[in-house]
Formats: C-alpha cells, sequence, structure tokens
C-alpha cells in the first residue's frame, strides 16, 4: 500500500508540472503585451513600464519565467496579480464562497441520487425504473446554463421560491445555484447505482444471503447496497474535487463571487498570474480528489490488493 | 495479479476532470467505462464484465468470418432496427442533418435579412417563433443555427476519435515505453478542467470561429477516448483468435485492424456518440459565455446569450434555441445509449 501510494504520487509528478506549464505558456506566450493593455488608452512612461517588466519577469525567456513561477509556489507564493494584489488573497477570499456552494450541490446530489437510484435499481424495467432512467438522461441533456434559465425563471420568478441571484439570503442563495450545480452529477449517481445494484443482485452472495431466509430489507441494505455504493463512493470523491474547484457557468449565471467566476473573468481581463494561479490551485485539487479516490478503492473494497 | 489489477482499474476507471462539464460525466453516462467492481477486482478471471473484452469473446466464439450473422455488429443491428428508442433519435438526427446542410428545406427567408421595425414581436402565425432583437425572423434563425452546433460536434468528435483510437491502439497493443508516453501526455490534458481549458485554449488561438472552437474541444477530449481504446485493446489482445492470427504470421498491423479493431472499437463508438451531444452542448456554453463564436455567426449558444438580458419580457428569445439544442443533445445521448444496450452482449 505504502509502495503503491509513493509511485501514484511519483506518476502525478509530470501530471502537475506538463498541466501547470501548459496553462502557463498559453496564458504568458499571447500574442500582445499585457502591459500595455494593462495600461489602456494612456501608455504608461518607459520607467514604469520597465518596473512591470522586471516585476513579472516578462523579459526571461518562457521557461525561466516558468522555473521563477514554480519556485515562488513551492514557497507558497502563487504571485501577484497585474493589479498587484496577491493571488493568494484573492483565492482565499473567494474559495469559502466556491466551497459553499460545493457543499449544497453536493448534498443535494448525494442525498437524491442516491434515492433515485436505489428506487430505480431494486426493480428493474418498473415504472419507477423508467421513470428514474427518462428524467436523468433528459436532464442530462440540458446545458447548465439552460437548466440554470429555466430554475430561475420557474422557481425564483414565477413561484418565487428562492431568491434568483446573488448572495443577500445567506445560505439561501446557495439553494437555487447549488441544485443546479447537482442536477448533472444527481443523474450519474441515480444510473451508475442503478447499474451496480444490478449486477450485484445477480451476485452469487446475495442468492445465498436470499437463501438463507433473510429479510428482504436485510439482503439489500447489509448486503448488497454496501458493495453496490462503492462507485458511487468514489465518484462523490472525485465530483467533490470537481465542485470545489469552481464552476464557471453556474458562479456566471447566479452571480456567485466565487473561484468560477473570478477565473472567468481574469481571463476576459488578460490577469495572467491569476489566471495560472486559480488553474493551479484546479490541478493541485484534482490530483488530490484523484489519490483520495484511489485510497478509497483500497479501504472500501478489500478483494483490491496492490503491490 | 496486482499489476493486472491496478491496470484493469486504471483502464476501466479514468479518473474524471475537475470541471463541471458533463463531459467526463459521459463516460459514466456510456457506461462503459464506469468503475465497475468486477473488472476492477478480479481483472483477468471476470474480465468478462469488461464490456470489450465481452464483445470480443461473443464474436470469437462465433468464429471470425464464415458466420456473419452471428458478429456483434450483425447481432447489433438486428437489435437497433427494432429498438424505438434508437429509431426516434435516429430519425431526429436525419433531421437535423437536412435541416444542418439544407436550411433552406424548412425556412425559405434570409437569417440576416433584418427588419429593426419587428424588433422582438412575440411569435405570431406567420413568424411562428417571433422576432429578435435585431428584427430577424427567429424560426430562420434558429433552423440556421442547426449547421453550427451539428458541425462543430461531429467534426470535434470524429477527429478526437481517430487520433484516440490511433493513440489507443498503439497505447495498449505495445505497451511499454511507448505505451507509458502516450499516457502520461493523456493525463496532462485530463488534468485541465474543458470549459477552463477551452476559454484559455481559445483566448491563446486569437479568432474565434468554426474551426478554432473545433479544435480546442479536440484537444481536450481525446484523452478519455484514448483511455477506452486502450483498456479494450488490452483485453482483445489476450484473445485466442488474436494468438492464432499471430501464430498464422499475420503482421501487427494485420491483427490489429482485422482482429482488435473490430472487436475492441465497440466501447468507444458509444463513448464517441454521446460525446457529440456533450461537445454540442460545451460549444453551446462557451459562445455562450462570449468566449465561443462570435457574432454574425448563428449559434444557438449566442443566441441564448442575447436573450439572456431579456429573459422575463421576452421568453420566446431564450425558449426556442434552447429547446433544439436540447433536442439535439437529447438525440446524440439516445442514440449512445441505445448503441451500448445492442453492443453489450450481456443483455442479449
Amino acid at each position: 500500500m505504502g509502495r503503491y501510494l509513493i509511485r501514484r504520487l511519483l506518476e502525478l509528478i509530470p501530471v502537475f508540472f506538463g498541466a501547470t506549464f501548459l496553462i502557463f505558456a498559453m496564458v504568458f506566450a499571447l500574442p500582445g503585451d499585457p502591459i500595455r493593455a494593462l495600461a489602456g488608452e494612456k501608455p504608461l512612461s518607459e520607467a514604469v513600464q520597465r518596473e512591470f517588466r522586471e516585476e513579472y519577469n516578462l523579459d526571461d525567456p518562457l521557461m525561466v519565467q516558468y522555473g521563477k513561477y514554480i519556485g515562488g509556489l513551492a514557497q507558497g507564493d502563487f504571485g501577484k496579480t497585474f493589479n498587484g494584489e496577491e493571488v493568494l488573497t484573492i483565492m482565499k477570499e473567494k474559495f469559502p464562497v466556491t466551497a459553499r456552494l460545493a457543499m449544497i450541490a453536493f448534498i443535494f446530489e448525494a442525498i437524491l441520487g442516491v434515492f433515485a437510484g436505489i428506487l430505480a435499481g431494486l426493480r428493474r424495467g418498473s415504472f419507477m425504473d423508467n421513470l428514474v432512467l427518462v428524467s436523468t438522461i433528459t436532464v442530462v441533456s440540458v446545458p447548465i446554463f439552460v437548466l440554470g434559465f429555466m430554475a430561475q425563471l420557474l422557481i425564483g420568478v414565477k413561484w418565487g421560491l428562492l431568491p434568483i441571484a446573488g448572495l443577500r439570503h445567506g445560505w439561501l442563495s446557495y439553494a437555487m445555484p447549488g441544485m443546479v450545480l447537482g442536477s448533472i452529477s444527481l443523474c450519474y449517481i441515480a444510473r451508475l447505482l442503478r447499474t451496480s445494484l444490478g449486477e450485484n443482485l445477480r451476485a452469487d452472495y446475495v442468492k445465498t444471503a436470499v437463501a438463507k431466509g433473510l429479510s428482504k430489507m436485510r439482503v439489500v441494505g447489509r448486503h448488497t447496497l454496501r458493495n453496490s455504493l462503492i462507485p458511487v463512493v468514489t465518484f462523490l470523491a472525485i465530483d467533490l474535487g470537481t465542485l470545489m474547484a469552481g464552476a464557471i457557468v453556474t458562479e456566471g449565471i447566479f452571480n456567485i463571487p466565487g473561484i468560477g467566476r473570478e477565473v472567468f473573468l481574469a481571463v476576459r481581463a488578460q490577469n495572467g498570474p491569476l489566471i495560472v494561479g486559480i488553474v493551479t490551485a484546479g490541478v493541485l485539487i484534482y490530483m488530490f480528489a484523484n489519490l483520495i479516490v484511489d485510497l478509497l478503492y483500497a479501504v472500501l473494497d478489500p478483494r483490491i490488493r496492490y503491490e | 495479479m496486482s499489476k493486472r489489477a491496478r491496470r484493469a482499474r486504471e483502464a476501466t476507471a479514468p479518473t474524471p476532470l475537475p470541471n463541471e462539464d458533463a463531459l467526463r460525466e459521459g463516460v459514466e453516462l456510456a457506461g462503459v467505462e464506469a468503475p465497475q467492481p468486477e473488472s476492477i477486482t478480479v481483472g483477468p478471471t471476470l474480465g468478462g464484465t469488461d464490456p470489450g473484452g465481452a464483445g470480443a469473446q461473443v464474436t470469437a466464439t462465433a468464429g471470425d468470418a464464415p458466420l456473419r450473422q452471428a458478429s456483434l455488429w450483425g447481432d447489433a443491428w438486428r437489435q437497433l432496427r427494432r429498438n424505438p428508442l434508437f429509431i426516434i433519435p435516429a430519425l431526429l438526427l436525419v433531421l437535423f442533418t437536412l435541416m444542418a446542410f439544407w436550411p433552406s428545406l424548412f425556412a425559405n427567408g434570409d437569417p440576416r435579412d433584418c427588419d429593426l421595425s419587428n424588433s422582438i414581436l412575440p411569435p405570431s402565425r406567420e413568424h411562428l417563433f417571433g422576432f429578435d432583437v435585431q428584427g430577424c425572423d427567429y424560426y430562420t434563425r434558429v433552423i440556421y443555427g442547426t449547421h453550427v452546433s451539428l458541425t462543430i460536434g461531429l467534426i470535434t468528435v470524429l477527429f478526437a476519435s481517430t487520433i484516440a483510437i490511433t493513440l489507443g491502439s498503439i497505447s495498449g497493443f505495445y505497451g511499454g515505453k511507448i505505451d507509458a508516453v502516450i499516457a502520461r501526455i493523456a493525463d496532462i490534458w485530463f488534468a485541465i478542467p474543458i470549459t477552463l481549458g477551452a476559454i484559455i485554449i481559445l483566448n491563446f488561438l486569437g479568432t474565434r470561429g468554426l474551426f478554432q472552437v473545433s479544435l480546442a474541444l479536440m484537444i481536450l477530449i481525446w484523452p478519455t477516448m484514448m483511455r477506452l481504446m486502450r483498456s479494450s485493446v488490452l483485453s482483445v489482445k489476450e484473445m485466442d483468435y488474436v494468438a492464432a492470427a499471430r501464430a498464422l504470421g499475420a503482421s501487427d498491423f494485420r491483427i490489429l485492424r482485422t482482429h482488435i479493431l473490430p472487436n475492441g472499437i465497440a466501447p468507444v463508438i458509444v463513448y464517441a456518440t454521446i460525446t457529440v451531444g456533450i461537445v454540442i452542448a460545451v460549444e453551446a456554453t462557451l459562445s455562450f459565455l462570449g468566449v465561443g463564436l462570435q457574432l454574425p455567426s448563428i449559434s444557438w449558444g449566442l443566441m441564448i446569450s442575447g436573450a439572456q438580458a431579456r429573459i422575463l419580457a421576452s421568453p420566446h428569445l431564450l425558449f426556442f434555441p434552447a429547446v433544439f439544442l436540447v433536442v439535439l443533445v437529447f438525440t446524440f445521448i439516445l442514440l449512445g445509449d441505445a448503441l451500448r444496450d445492442a453492443l453489450d452482449p450481456r443483455l442479449h
């Protein structure tokens, strides 16, 4: 197990450097001069420009710039935006918002998804099964921005149940965006659990349990469901990582000042250091989530043996 | 066993992307790559749970050539012909294809022939979908919008799957160093979230036409398909008929082309079909965000984006392009679903 963990960590190293360098290169090798763009209509004096280029290492070759960036990162320095703010400070400010949104989405999708999955999976071909299948496939086909508008129009405006956008209503303001954000994963969880339940219900150990005369509750609850939840739990772990990295579209539509909206605004404003900082944090979260999933597999399913 | 199991686990349960798009989740939807405990844990002994492996076994037992009617694809076709869940989306696809490449069949007008005095008029009998802000007939514009969505979806997935099938076959067939290099490259692209990655690539490319949007999405979606192909090849290449072909002196290329590809490609095709739908949704999302296609292109994403500010006063501006978009995505997801059921011999 320990050796396996170390190997997985080693495998993640090229992924980290590769992905961050790609982003770094695409952001900083952009044609055009970021400093001139920053100045806008009124050109900056030569001296100020030189100072800026010095501060952001813009005159170095790309590899050197990247090296300096990684060097700073190793000391916990995510760099400064072109406006002179610490990237880390911005992320610290935006992250709690994204985390709250992620929590709501996560709870919503986990509870409803597992519920729908059990309903569908226990009786294949029943009315509930078909209902879950059709509704999940329909929701998956609706792009998230369309889903967001529909929710705003129906739940927010027509029925007036929940706040439409912004953060003025405390936790309640996260309800609608959280549900929209979690809706697609909800469908996958339901379908994943349905498939996995269907397979496990045919397994020998379930037949044995039934043959022993155990009650249906016990067969399903203690034997089948526990094993069937393994893929769902690992999916949820990955999804939590995804949610934490920020949701560009959802945060945009619902006007939620989180990481996702920040990075989108940064791309539009061509604020290179901010983009690279947020994406790097995202890649780190992604790698961490993957590692957790690998470990979860081993813990949840003792049949898996790692060298 | 342990190394084998780990490989199988890596192959069957790839680590999804950290973003909110459905792309990675299409894998779960496709059901071809969803983490399945059996295939993860027992790998070789229960290899039959791997769709690729199972498909291959069926063809293998049916014999390679003479019994045509019992091949994986023959069976699948016979089942599909009778399945309304395949026929309906197939007909829809024909309709959308006609709409995309021959829009004048559906709408007489010119989508760019607009009269400002008609600005945001609601739907009426002559103009079923009403007018947009510029006073253009909305029905005509929605019909002409099909072209961009369908072209980007098909081109992107066609090229991405060609790359993925080639690299995945090489990777799975030869293993070793080539495999490691290809896998690491795929991992790197895989770690970049789709929407964010596409935004950054498009920002880098500068111009944002049909070609650039396709390119950006292509770069970001091939790794998943590559892994799928690789895992499929890994299971098929252990089959007896591959060993037999090798014993008969067939070249690597011949074994790949005539034995491994036809039997191992099914999961990739299912996934690719669903991915067309997802790519269409992502394209609309990018255009909606203002980083995809730009005006004066006619795209549903742009129309929905324009409708955003008038969502209350003129809901028809949001409604019609959104319905077309959803139905087109739905078509591909249903097609993929039906294909998966037909190509999975376990369900026969």
